[in-house]
């Protein structure tokens, strides 16, 4: 504004000091990005080498495996520079508009790179999964009628090659494929697990923060008894015993029935057992957040001058609480579905997830299991690959969600 | 000769949206036992002369960028931490504003107050006890032995500033820097530890540095005044003759400004504008646009301080 | 005081009860007989009810469920259906495995992962701070017996380093080296977490006021973080470590089974799958239990932290 003065020296200085000094750091930004990618390929690689040193690493195959990583870099470097555009045709979306908390919160994010990578890998994982019979080298593992069972049996536990890229199962699948279709389960498990739970939690937390007193200690105290369980054992007892006892959902005064356990049992292999156990028992978090949130809402300053005001009950719910609890409650749901995955995969570990046939990538650890101290370690090694690097995604956007939503935070 | 003799200082802070000007060319000079007040409105760089004075800028983003502090005989901008810690609690000493959030609450205060006697005059834990009790009893706290024993969130605003005093003078500093003391108590508080504060500084023959944004405590309790505007000191002077006879445009606002019991239904005056961005501040004169005098040199260059007759400074061209 | 200690030790006993309860009612409701089970292939009908009647199944299960209390609140355990054995004494063998392994594997990631939590937050954003949260990032999201049976892949069919399995004699060379993998594997997801929460805790405390203030004193900056900084970023964290406990007993059951490691957690999974009621019960109790104290300790560590934790609180 009143800068167009004869400059002094001074800032002048300053300025170009500035300058120098911002591209040094996005050099040494860049250069470390660099250097830990590099690094966590010599990593892999490694850890590669020592899974089995015998078949698959002779000269042929070595350039089939620096073709396939160069496939994977080019497809991260193409996905990543479509996220830039994106937003920067977001930024002029959003910048259309007047400066309010979303923009601030959507620049928070955007500058936080890891952020951006997580959402990179949900956004591979959904596409995988959506597009799964396209994307997989052969048809759905799942279904049997696909595979042919000459071609199968000969085929059994095969190392990496250049017809199964991953390997092949125990039962003769690509392992590849598995993975593909693997992630569809991750995804839907999670995501209908932690909806279920979320309006568990999200009703029971507003009904003991709304009608505090003795119904909130009562639902306190339940809590705790649901908190001090262990986890895992109590879905293990769970499953374990749901998979037996036959209790039946009837149309009143009929025969007709709905839902019964052996059916729910069978659904998805195993699979709807898991999601009940798991929604029915992670409300607890949930739970917390929601009433804490509320509660110390409710007592804040602005809900009373809203009164004073005289705003309605339902527009102080709305309008002033249901934000400030929102926000929190999609965090906890994205950590959350990393959170089931895991479950999920521990609880097929131990065979009390998915049954026979189910596709899963729990399923495929423990159908590796007795592998793991041989040289066909690979059977367990990808699939938990797919786990670590899918959680990772989903905690590094569930993070960067919480940093970009939390407006206290200066990092 | 000044106990604190500060020449030209510059602090500057790098951030990513740019350069922050937040002290710029500052000079004055502090006598032994002198009480000087430095005012101003936030933001404009009082706390910023305090601590680096100090030396406690942290050092990314900030940095004293030029300028000399003499204390003692040497520059404090030259010397080395080490040096600095000694003279940390020990030969100047700081308290800030708000007492509750300034005090560890996890030990008690007779605890804190040890740590420093510790430090600065190596005492075994019993002699600094003695000693404790007896800065305690002499910022007039009530039985000094069990307050010692208290952690900070027992104790009332008022008795939490006076242990951070108490632990400030604990080892007779030659000069003690208060941010804001007062801004944080209610108002007859605030006169208990104003008067508190003079008192010490008569018997243990302390400096002062009271930074504040209130003219009133100002008036009451300083010998030597600076008014601080956007980074530069204005204008300069012993009290009285600042409140008489106010010279700088920005003081004679400030103290316009002040509403007066005896005038009904006036309309508040105020200066008209904000403050200055100090990433890029205007040029010349920081205050020249929202200056009512202003003219054409004002907007050039920089005015220094000069004298216009009784250890009287104003940086103004008028 | 005494009154929140009570307090505390009343409202532990309530959710025992219901832990109890809740598991009484699940073992009931499962079908699968235990007789059935472990009669295997002598099956028949009269073995059966004999066993049945020797087990006390044919009561009614308001007499069951007293019976089994009382002798669990006198100790005086009953005995397994399947193994010919006292359920305490069963537990005594196992137990000191598990809490071995517990330990070691704690004690371990807390010391790695705390003062790597706190030198991230004073160097922050400096390479140390880097390697941290990204090796806390991989820490979170590798699954703990995956994590375990690349340990074994890697470090004992390869390398040969350590040993697997159960050893029969826990403080000896044998013992420590079978421990090894089982620790790191139940450690690391702990210590990735403790690093992150201490590294944020601390981060939030250095930007205090009365970090200020002891610097002005003229404190070194070692002395400021270490002393200062450090006692008040601690409160969070241990609330969280002691959140983390139940997590960490499911993960000792994951971690047992993989490493062969015949502590409580495997024979909890083996006593499932074998419908064998006493040993089921006892150990989940066992484990809540355990959950609970751990909680009560973090209570009472909060108070001897944090001054300013009062016992007779108004809210809450």
């Amino acid at each position: 504004m009143e800068n167009d003065k004869p400059l002094r020296k001074s800032r002048d200085q300053h300025e170009l000091e500035q300058l120098i000094q911002r591209r040094r750091e996005n050099f040494k930004d860049k250069v470390k990005l660099a250097i830990a990618f590099a690094s966590g390929i010599a990593l892999f690689g490694i850890v590669f080498t020592m899974l089995d040193r015998t078949s698959t690493l002779g000269p042929l195959d070595m350039s089939i495996w620096i073709h396939r990583i160069l496939v994977v870099c080019v497809y991260i470097a193409v996905f990543y520079f479509f996220l830039k555009i994106s937003y920067k045709y977001f930024d002029r979306i959003f910048f259309k508009y007047k400066t309010n908390t979303w923009d601030l919160m959507y620049r928070r994010f955007k500058r936080n790179n890891a952020a951006s990578v997580g959402l990179l890998i949900i956004l591979t994982l959904a596409i995988l999964a959506i597009f799964a019979d396209l994307l997989s080298p052969y048809p759905d593992p799942g279904n049997n009628e696909n595979y042919d069972p000459d071609y199968t049996l000969k085929h059994l536990e095969e190392a990496p090659s250049k017809t199964h890229i991953l390997g092949t199962t125990r039962n003769g699948k690509d392992m590849l494929s598995v993975l593909i279709h693997g992630s569809r389960v991750s995804l839907a498990l999670g995501l209908s697990v932690q909806a279920t739970a979320s309006i568990i939690g999200i009703t029971i937390g507003s009904i003991a923060a709304y009608y505090s007193g003795w119904v909130d200690k009562i639902l306190n105290v339940i809590n705790d008894i649901v908190m001090a369980f262990p986890f895992l054992l109590f879905i293990i007892v769970l499953v374990s015993i749901l998979r037996e006892v036959y209790i039946a959902v009837r149309i009143p005064f009929t025969e007709i029935v709905l839902i019964d356990t052996p059916t729910l049992f069978s659904m998805w292999n195993g699979l709807a057992m898991v999601f009940l156990a798991l929604a029915l028992l992670g409300w607890s978090g949930t739970y917390r957040v929601v009433r804490g949130q509320i509660l110390s809402v409710k007592e804040m300053e602005f809900v009373e001058a809203a009164k004073a005001v005289g705003a309605s009950d339902r527009r102080i719910i709305f309008h002033h609480i249901l934000p400030n609890v929102i926000s929190p409650i999609i965090v906890l749901v994205t950590l959350g579905i990393a959170g089931v995955i895991l479950t999920e995969a521990a609880l097929s570990y131990l065979g009390f997830g998915a049954a026979e046939g189910a596709v899963s990538w729990g399923r495929a650890i423990y159908e590796g299991r007795e592998y793991a101290t041989t040289s066909r370690a690979f059977m367990v090694f990808f699939p938990g690959l797919a786990i670590v690097i899918s959680i990772l995604g989903f905690n590094s956007f569930g993070d960067g969600l919480r940093d970009a939503l939390d407006p206290r935070m200066k990092r | 000769m000044p106990l604190i003799d500060v020449q030209d200082l510059r602090t500057h802070f790098f951030t990513e949206d740019g350069v922050v000007q937040a002290v710029d060319r500052v000079s004055f000079q502090i006598e032994p036992g002198q009480k000087m007040g430095l005012v101003g409105e936030s933001g404009c760089g009082k706390s910023v002369t305090a601590l680096s004075i100090m030396r406690l800028i942290p050092d990314p983003p900030g940095k004293i960028v030029g300028g000399k502090i003499l204390f003692d005989g040497k520059d404090l901008v030259q010397l080395s931490q080490q040096e600095m810690r000694n003279i940390r609690g020990g030969s100047i000493s700081m308290i800030f504003q708000d007492p509750m959030t300034s005090l560890n609450p996890v030990f008690t205060v007779g605890d804190q107050i040890d740590e420093a006697i510790q430090l600065h005059q190596g005492l075994e834990p019993e002699e600094a006890r003695e000693k404790t009790i007896e800065i305690l009893e002499m910022v007039r706290i009530a039985n000094p032995e069990r307050i010692a024993d208290n952690y900070p969130h027992e104790l009332s605003g008022g008795m939490r500033q006076r242990c951070m005093i108490a632990m400030a003078l604990s080892c007779r500093p030659q000069l003690l820097i208060a941010d804001e003391p007062t801004t944080a108590l209610d108002v007859t508080i605030e006169a208990q530890i104003l008067e508190l504060i003079d008192d010490l500084n008569k018997r243990l023959n302390t400096a002062l540095l009271l930074i504040t944004h209130d003219m009133g405590v100002i008036a009451e309790t300083c010998e030597k005044v600076a008014v601080m505007y956007g980074g530069n000191i204005v204008e300069m002077a012993d009290a009285r003759t600042l409140f008489s006879d106010p010279q700088h445009p920005y003081t004679r606002g400030l103290l316009g400004s002040i509403p007066s019991l005896a005038v009904e239904k006036e309309n508040l005056k105020i200066i008209p504008g904000s403050v200055p961005d100090l990433i890029n501040p205007p040029s010349g004169c920081r205050f020249h646009p929202r200056c009512t005098y202003c003219k054409e040199p004002c907007k050039k260059s920089c005015p220094d301080l000069v004298d216009v007759g009784n250890g009287h400074y104003v940086a103004c061209f008028i | 005081m005494r009154e929140y200690v009570l307090k505390k030790i009343g409202l532990m006993f309530v959710v025992l009860i219901g832990v109890y309860t809740i598991v009484f009612l699940l073992c009931i409701a499962a079908p699968g007989d235990p007789a059935r089970l472990a009669m295997g292939r002598a099956d028949n009908p009269e073995a059966r009810a004999i066993l049945r009647e020797k087990w006390g199944l044919n009561e009614p299960l308001y007499v069951q469920y007293y019976t089994t209390l009382k002798s669990l609140v006198t100790l005086d355990f009953p005995r397994s259906f399947r193994y010919r054995e006292d359920v305490g004494d069963l537990v005594a063998a196992r137990l000191p495995r598990t809490i071995f392994l517990g330990v070691i594997a704690i004690g371990v990631s807390v010391l790695i992962a705390v003062p790597a939590g706190v030198v991230s937050a004073y160097k922050h954003n400096s390479i140390i701070d880097n390697i941290t949260m990204v090796a806390s990032q991989i820490g979170v999201a590798t699954p703990n017996f995956w994590l375990g049976l690349m340990l074994i892949v890697v470090f004992y069919t390869k390398l040969g380093w350590f040993e697997i399995g159960a050893p029969d004699a826990l403080l000896s060379l044998e013992g420590f080296s079978k421990v090894t993998l089982p620790a790191i594997t139940l450690g690391t997801g702990m210590a990735a977490v403790t690093a992150r929460l201490t590294r944020s805790s601390m981060l939030g405390v250095i930007r205090e006021e009365y970090i200020m203030t002891a610097r002005a004193k003229g404190l070194t900056e070692k002395v400021v973080i270490l002393k200062h900084a450090f006692r008040n970023a601690l409160l969070p964290v241990v609330t969280v470590v002691g959140l983390q406990f139940p997590l960490i007993v499911g993960g000792a059951v994951l971690t047992e089974v993989v490493f062969g490691w015949h502590g409580l957690g495997q024979l909890y999974i083996s006593s499932i799958a074998a419908r064998d009621y006493p040993v089921i019960v006892t150990t989940t109790l066992l484990f809540a239990f355990g959950v609970v104290l751990i909680n009560l300790i973090v209570d009472l560590l909060y108070s001897v932290i944090d001054p300013r934790v009062k016992y007779e609180r108004v809210s809450t």
